[in-house]
């Protein structure tokens, strides 16, 4: 495990669009209440992927945020003449909200992980059940934070998103967000702390 | 370096403690977006570790990794990059193949268009149609004139 490979997880990358990505959605949009439906797929190529790790972080299930992931642009293209700013900030709220509908309406003991769902790129055998096994245990722990919390950390950690942004996203202040993320990774290093430190 | 306190005290599922006591106010929480949908608490009490705040600064970005080096820190540090080689992996994750072609299929035929309530929408009347529709609002006067002077 190299230390130094970690600066990578504090990294913040570039989530939301462009201000010229912004302009070239806003035109699609344009061509797309115009009648060329098909256009619609690039905007479902160019966000699908941020989208999809969003509603897989929360959900936990790549059928799930598969699901999530239909209905939201569905509903997207049913009320994209609604469309006013951003249009990655307003179809990453109907995502974000798909979600918590979700959660709210599923039981704890519904929430399932299942590991043949999920990609395998390692190395060995040995490699690949290590890995999973943590993958297994992180999806578990994520699954036990208050939905709040979870959401903070996916956005954070997995997404890579600066607080402003998730600020901007989630209409919450910086040091709301800071507080959530901070507390999710207390309570992930006490579920996990015993078994991987 | 400016970072919030987190209270370690605090359940994360977000309910209050059993014992009384005053519980911070967090004004910050309750400001939600008119579009956002609050999120549902669930009943996980899961006790808090105390992190300390360099690591949370690192964590965030604000500290490099030769800040938290120290032997004090070294627990976290192994930690987080543990997690960190899978939180890496996830962040390469994409869509399923042939989600956009699923997605297109399932769209609705119809186009998108604005829906505007009947109150709102605009009322186009050529000239004539404006003079029967006068015409017999007229007459739909006298005749309920007419009926109630008897």
């Amino acid at each position: 495990m190299g230390i130094s490979h970690y600066p990578s997880a504090v990294k913040t990358t570039a989530a939301s669009a462009p201000p010229d990505q912004a302009e070239a959605d806003q035109e699609i949009i344009a061509r797309v209440l115009a009648g060329r439906r098909e256009d619609f797929a690039l905007l479902i190529t160019r966000y699908g992927d941020p989208l999809y790790r969003h509603a897989l972080g929360m959900t936990g299930s790549p059928d799930v945020a598969e699901d999530i992931l239909q209905m939201s642009f569905i509903k997207a293209y049913q009320h994209l003449a609604e469309v006013r700013g951003r249009f990655d900030a307003w179809v990453f709220r109907i995502v974000a909200n798909g979600c918590k509908d979700w959660l709210k309406n599923i039981r704890r003991t519904h929430l399932s992980y299942d590991e043949d769902d999920q990609p395998s790129g390692y190395a060995t055998p040995e490699e690949d059940l290590d890995r999973t096994e943590l993958r297994t245990d992180l999806d578990r722990a994520l699954a036990a934070l208050a939905p709040s919390l979870r959401e903070a950390f996916v956005m954070k950690h997995v997404e890579g998103r600066s607080y402003e942004e998730m600020a901007d996203l989630l209409g919450t202040t910086v040091g709301a967000l800071k507080m959530r993320v901070h507390r999710a990774r207390e309570a992930l290093q006490v579920l996990l702390e015993e078994k991987y430190a | 370096m400016m970072l919030d306190e987190p209270n370690p005290r605090e359940r994360v599922d977000g309910r209050a403690e059993p014992a009384a006591r005053p519980r911070p106010s967090r004004p910050a929480e309750s400001v939600m977006p008119i579009q956002a949908v609050p999120m549902p608490d669930r009943e996980v009490p899961i006790e808090l570790a105390r992190t300390p705040d360099m690591v949370h600064a690192w964590l965030d970005g604000e500290l490099s990794l030769s800040a938290v080096r120290g032997p004090e820190w070294a627990r976290h540090v192994e930690f987080w990059s543990q997690v960190d080689q899978d939180v890496e992996e996830r962040r390469q994750i994409h869509a399923p193949a042939g989600l956009v072609e699923r997605i297109m299929a399932a769209l609705p035929e119809a186009s998108p268009r604005l829906v505007t309530p009947w109150w709102g929408r605009r009322v186009t009347m050529n000239p004539v149609a404006m003079a029967i529709l006068s015409a017999g609002l007229v007459a739909l006067g006298a005749a309920i004139g007419a009926t109630l002077r008897r």
